[in-house]
């Protein structure tokens, strides 16, 4: 027989077991914080990147026009199922029609909006070299 | 390979050396009376990219929402329909696929204008005022972009009525009977 065989192993605890209870409870409420600060950036960086910031009129600077935008939500939609014939694809022709004018009759982002002049940033006389 | 790999990438640096030179010449072109102009009215222009960004805002949401709607509640559903009904909607179909991929544009590039917005206002215009006009310069590329995607989606929308008419005026006839396109 070894000595070695003579050597009780004793389970290895992490240290922060060991901590009295008072220094647990701080581990447990800081862990608990950054745990929840990391879920915040993640989440924060999703909402940026994933395009959702930008259709969130709940935003501060955008009260106003958030009632606006609010007041055109009303979409007649077609139905999925049933069978095709004449009065269903005249039923679609007028709900598309109606849909596709709204968006295709107002001009949007009008390139002119930022021009310098309207900015106020061009000096009223071309400038002389 | 090496030679396609060297091409492009001189090809990259020449684009990005030019793009370089034309703000350096914007900037250098830029008289002491026109920087000082910028630096008196930058404060009032702040006010304005600001009702725009607000606007621009709403006017997103809104058209968002119905470009969505038009592809979810109609152009979707009818292909649906056509399939269930083991009609043939394939021009449908590709209109719809393409009208998707020009919505993903949209909003993409609608992203790049509003955060490079939002950058613009932050900036101290009466400390930076050449970077504030080169600034204004790049946001008038980008909402030209923004114009550029939803023309292309105006355009697939009609795209899909013509398809639309086309199936509805050969359905009608293999129905054997009248025109009901109107």
């Amino acid at each position: 027989m070894s000595d070695d065989d003579n050597i009780t192993h004793e389970p290895v605890s992490p240290g922060w077991l060991m901590a009295s209870p008072r220094h647990r409870l701080l581990a447990l409420v800081g862990g608990s914080i950054g745990i929840s600060l990391l879920l915040v950036v993640i989440s924060m960086t999703i909402y940026q990147s994933g395009g959702a910031a930008q259709l969130d009129l709940s935003r501060p600077g955008y009260e106003a026009v958030q009632k606006q935008a609010n007041k055109s939500n009303e979409f007649e939609e077609f139905s999925g199922t049933g069978k095709i014939d004449k009065a269903t694809l005249a039923e679609f022709k007028s709900l598309y029609a109606s849909q596709a004018e709204r968006v295709t009759r107002v001009d949007a982002f009008d390139p002119t909006v930022l021009d310098m002049r309207a900015l106020g940033l061009e000096l009223s006389e071309p400038v002389q070299e | 390979m090496k030679r396609l790999l060297v091409s492009l990438g001189m090809m990259m640096v020449g684009a990005l050396a030019f793009g370089q030179l034309a703000t350096a010449q914007d900037a250098s072109t830029m008289t002491d009376e026109h920087i000082e102009h910028i630096r008196a009215h930058c404060a009032d222009t702040l006010t304005t990219l600001r009702r725009i960004k607000a606007n621009d805002a709403q006017v997103f949401v809104t058209r968002n929402q119905v470009y969505h709607s038009i592809s979810d509640k109609l152009m979707l559903r009818l292909n649906s329909r056509l399939a269930l009904n083991r009609l043939d909607g394939g021009a449908l179909l590709g209109v719809t696929a393409d009208y998707e991929e020009s919505r993903s544009r949209f909003q993409q590039n609608y992203k790049k204008y509003e955060e490079h917005l939002s950058q613009l206002i932050k900036m101290n215009c009466q400390k930076q005022p050449v970077s504030f006009y080169d600034g204004i310069v790049t946001a008038q590329q980008l909402r030209q972009q923004v114009r550029d995607s939803v023309i292309e989606l105006n355009s697939y929308i009609k795209a899909y009525a013509q398809a639309f008419d086309s199936f509805r005026t050969e359905f009608a006839t293999s129905q054997g009977g009248k025109e009901v396109a109107s």
